[in-house]
């Protein structure tokens, strides 16, 4: 099976810092991690990404606009929205159009996080 | 009590009675005065004891006049001054019902004493005579009555009056607590809307602290079991980097709480030396994340400027103009933040790059109540309670103009401290802070 990589965007570099750290001790995958949702957007639409993190609120381009871009280009990998925080009905909104989708709030428990990014990468065709 | 039970009604006669006839009469009554009536019931005059008295017990007096009717004219020496100060003319025995003092029945109190102050100066102390409307006799009221009426009405006016002051103090100090309660309830539903972004806020660093917790425990626990010397140097990195990541939360975290805490104290009572600088950057981080998305701050902020203020109520004014501005810019845009030293003040302005506020608007936006904002995002109420913080509780101004290279601009001015105004300003060697967000 090819290493995933998980792409994961969020403004707060304390966040992306911790979030890289705890995938790298408990995971096998490619962590990628980025403070900007533009720059973000780029690497989607270039390289192979299997799992997509992101955060809601952050300048330029929030987790869901970032995600549905994600989606206009055709792509079907799972998202995660990391939030402390989130507009409802923005979000309910867009939950259908999504999906493979799902809400983990912050603050966040490591081994939770884990588990859930473990199963979502199971879901992954193999390649 | 009705001022009209002060009247006699017992002290009418006919005038053609003879002086004896009347001064035996009033002896028995034991009357002051008494009045002639015709045959009407009308007044004609009116007799004082103290005159029959004085005419009969004079020289031949009784003699003289005791059988002649009231109407008899005696020489005035009889009565001495009391009656008149022309020594040669010639009295009535009664006086003629025009130089009486009389009112009317049917008057009020306070008509009836406007009617006595009119009446002849040279009988201030005889009784009152009381006529009907049609002007027949109702009686006497004796003036020490009815000065002992106008006395207690006095009073009384005196205590209404005091009670409607104590009233009017009352209604006073309760509009005062309610414009405070406003306040605060301006600054609760400021806080309402304030709470889920600093919701978000709080949430990141709280998570970081978390995981770093997490995350050193297990780090340790892999240190325990054999590992090869760059894995081990890996994890030496790990730790250190997650007590670094937890120390910055936790200091986000303390950050955002003070900044509450400054935002929420119920500094009503009394007045802190405070930091203009930094109720700046408290006020910017609770709107962090309202602005994060699309809102670029600057600041040019060069001294600490320390005021004695309410520091919650400069807050309060700090979150409205700013909410206001992010909110005309459409939640898009650049706020440029500028804190100077003027002469007396302190001046800080605060310029949003929205449409401006058309010109005939420009007045009324203090307004309270005044909105241009849809029903429910906004009170109408931040800038007039901005406004009564700054001028009222501060002894300051907030103004508002339109900026020549567009959007809006509000000054708000806070008086130096004594201390600050003596001393010069300090010269601008500091470089002028510009970030994105503070």
């Amino acid at each position: 099976m090819r290493q995933p990589i998980i792409l994961i965007v969020d403004d707060e570099p304390i966040v992306t810092s911790m979030l890289g750290m705890i995938l790298d001790l408990s995971l096998t995958a490619k962590v990628v991690t980025t403070n900007s949702s533009l720059q973000a957007r780029e690497i989607l639409q270039q390289g192979p990404v299997s799992l997509l993190i992101t955060d809601y609120l952050m300048p330029g381009l929030n987790g869901l606009n970032l995600a549905r871009s994600l989606r206009e280009q055709g792509s079907t990998i799972p998202v995660l929205l990391l939030t402390g925080y989130c507009d409802e009905p923005e979000l309910a909104a867009n939950t259908e159009i999504l999906k493979p989708f799902e809400v983990i709030v912050k603050p966040w428990n490591n081994e939770q996080l884990v588990q859930r990014i473990n199963f979502w990468l199971s879901t992954l065709p193999e390649a | 009590m009705e001022w009209s039970e002060l009247i006699h009604h017992q002290t009418s006669f006919d005038p053609g009675q003879t002086v004896e006839q009347v001064y035996e009469k009033m002896l028995a009554m034991g009357i002051d005065f008494a009045v002639a009536v015709d045959e009407e019931n009308v007044p004609v005059g009116l007799v004082s004891f103290k005159m029959l008295a004085a005419a009969l017990s004079a020289k031949y007096g009784h003699a003289l006049f005791a059988k002649k009717i009231l109407s008899t004219r005696v020489p005035s020496v009889i009565f001495g001054s009391l009656a008149t100060t022309q020594p040669h003319e010639q009295m009535a025995l009664f006086i003629p019902i025009s130089r009486a003092v009389v009112i009317n029945a049917s008057l009020d109190f306070f008509a009836a004493q406007a009617n006595l102050e009119r009446r002849p100066k040279e009988h201030s102390f005889d009784d009152i005579i009381v006529t009907s409307e049609t002007g027949t006799f109702e009686g006497l009221i004796s003036m020490r009555d009815f000065m002992k009426l106008q006395m207690d009405m006095l009073r009384w006016q005196e205590s209404e009056l005091r009670q409607r002051n104590e009233d009017m103090n009352r209604t006073l100090t309760q509009l005062s607590q309610t414009q405070d309660e406003l306040v605060n309830s301006a600054k609760m539903a400021a806080l309402g809307e304030l709470v889920a972004g600093i919701a978000h806020e709080m949430n990141t660093p709280l998570g970081v602290l978390i995981s770093s917790h997490d995350m050193i425990e297990k780090i340790f626990d892999l240190l325990t079991h054999e590992v090869t010397p760059e894995r081990r140097a890996q994890l030496d990195h790990y730790l250190q980097t997650n007590i670094d990541l937890g120390r910055e939360a936790s200091e986000r975290v303390t950050q955002i709480i003070r900044s509450l805490r400054t935002f929420g104290r119920d500094d009503q009572q009394e007045q802190h030396t405070a930091s203009l600088a930094d109720l700046i950057t408290s006020t910017l981080v609770l709107l962090a994340s309202k602005f994060k998305s699309s809102i670029t701050v600057h600041t040019d902020i060069v001294e600490a400027a320390h005021v004695r203020c309410y520091p919650g109520q400069i807050s309060q004014v700090l979150v409205n103009v700013l909410t206001n501005a992010s909110q005309a810019m459409g939640g898009k845009g650049t706020i440029y933040i500028e804190l100077q030293r003027g002469l007396t003040y302190w001046e800080l302005s605060i310029r949003d790059t929205g449409p401006g506020i058309a010109p005939h608007l420009l007045d009324r936006i203090f307004d309270p109540g005044f909105t241009t904002k849809g029903v429910g995002v906004g009170t109408g109420l931040g800038l007039s309670i901005s406004r009564k913080i700054m001028e009222q509780s501060h002894g300051g101004r907030i103004t508002v103009s339109n900026h020549p290279q567009g959007g809006a601009i509000f000054r708000i001015e806070i008086p130096l401290s004594p201390r600050e105004q003596d001393s010069p300003p300090s010269p601008r060697t500091a470089i002028p802070v510009s970030s994105s967000m503070v």
